[in-house]
Formats: C-alpha cells, structure tokens, sequence
C-alpha cells in the first residue's frame, strides 16, 4: 500500500477574482514555464487548447448559472504522495484522473502536476459552484463527503490517502 | 396457437421477483410503449437513449474531457497538441 496525503487548502476564496487567482497559481501562470492544466465538467470553449483561460470562462460559466449565490468561489484540494518523483507510476495519475471525474459529475474542476518540491503533489481548484442548475453548492459537508470517497477510492489503487490540515 | 421462441447463446435468461405493484408499474410503461416487460427492463437498464438528457451530456462531456486531457498529457510541441485538439475538435 503507498502512501498519500489529501489537503484541504484553508481560504474561503471570496474574493471576485479568487478563482482566477487560484487557477493561475497551479499553472504557474505568468512563470517561466506553465504548467498544463487538466478540465473537467466543461467543455473549454472554443474547444482547442486548455489554456488558464477558457478554464476560468467555464468557471464562471457554473457560477452565473445558479440563482443563489454562494459566498465560496471554489476549493482548493492538494494530494501528495511522500514517494520520489522516479516512484510515480501509471497509477497514481490513473487515480488523480478518476478524483476529478468524480467532482465533475457535478461541478467543473481542474488540476496540475507540481513537481517543483521533495514529493510530486497535485492541485485542485473546484468549483463551488454547479454547472447544473439547482444543484446546491459545494458546501463543506459535501465537501466531506466527497474526501470520504476519494479516500475509498485511493484504496481500490492501492494507496492509503489520509486527510490532512483540515479546515 | 404454439409460439417458438428464438433461442441463441447471445442472451441468457433470468428471473426476477417484483411486488405487484411494481409489476403494475412496469405493465403501464410497457403498455404505453408496446413493449414486452422484458424490453422495458432492458431498455431502462442498459439503452443510452432513455438516460436523461443531462446525465447523457455529463458522460458525454467526460468522455471529451478524457480525450482532450490525454491529449494534453502527451509529450508533444504545444502546436501539434494544438493541432490535434482541434482535429479531434471537429469530431463533436
């Protein structure tokens, strides 16, 4: 069984620009080298490139689609496996792939491969907000819920993902 | 009057217990779309053209998702992923 680690980064990203900030930050947007961006829950429009901008305009796309407002923008979640980088196999991204399909059966989410610390780890920036109308947002319990999945889930891969830096 | 039923190693047989109220229910569905109670199970379970429409465009638009992240993933120049994106794009 390997190890991870799935976190939920603190911030109730209220702020009007909060999902664009946090998108440009896991593709480092603006450094020297981006990083590529992976979708989920819409599909980028015009659909070629997945660049850090029609990411953000499927975002907002789910935000302005709901009546009710929600004060949270997004989530930000962080998986890391304490492995080294040459330990990455096939199943840890088959694993990190099937984590954002799970959130985008109701809201768009993306994600990035950072490799720029001691351990790979992943980002992921989710909506708080449905692309679908009248589905309530992703409130903190939901939000609970959906780690208890993920968690299962890690286990059919075989790696034993346990919850840290809770909100 | 004696029915042969077509036999083949294609499908198999099962049974399955249902309340009498459930029995009504499919009986209505099957009536109202002239169908055997049979179909009507087959159809609900396995027929893509009776999930619901959003259901259908979220597996639908998982499915684009898939391909164009595993595009995306590919060690390749950014104009050739670019390329084939929008290729694949036209596809629908």
């Amino acid at each position: 069984m390997d190890n991870a680690l799935i976190k939920i980064v603190p911030g109730e990203y209220r702020n009007p620009d909060a999902t664009e900030n946090a998108i440009k930050y896991i593709c480092r947007y603006g450094e020297k080298k981006t990083l590529q961006l992976y979708l989920y829950g819409a599909i980028p429009s015009p659909h070629i490139t997945i660049s850090y901008k029609n990411i953000l305009n499927a975002f907002y796309a789910s935000q302005n689609i709901q009546n009710i407002t929600y004060e949270r923008n997004l989530w930000h979640l962080v998986i890391s496996f304490p492995i080294g980088f040459d330990l990455m196999r096939e199943k840890h991204f088959r694993f990190i792939n099937e984590v954002a399909q799970l959130f985008s059966a109701e809201y768009v989410n993306c994600f990035s491969y950072h490799t720029d610390t001691d351990n790979p780890h992943f980002h992921f920036i989710i909506s708080a907000a449905s692309y679908i109308p009248n589905i309530p947002p992703l409130i903190p319990q939901k939000m609970n819920s959906y780690i208890s999945q993920i968690i299962s889930l890690a286990t059919t891969y075989g790696i034993a993902l346990t919850q840290t830096g809770e909100e | 009057m004696m029915t042969m039923k077509k036999q083949n190693n294609l499908t198999e047989t099962i049974k399955i217990r249902v309340t009498p109220e459930e029995k009504q229910a499919l009986t209505k569905v099957a009536q109202k779309e002239n169908i055997t109670l049979s179909s009507t199970m087959r159809s609900r379970l396995f027929s893509t053209q009776n999930i619901p429409e959003d259901v259908f465009e979220i597996q639908r638009t998982i499915g684009i998702n898939q391909v164009y992240n595993l595009i995306a993933a590919l060690q390749l120049p950014q104009n050739i992923k670019d390329t084939i994106l929008e290729e694949v794009s036209h596809l629908g």
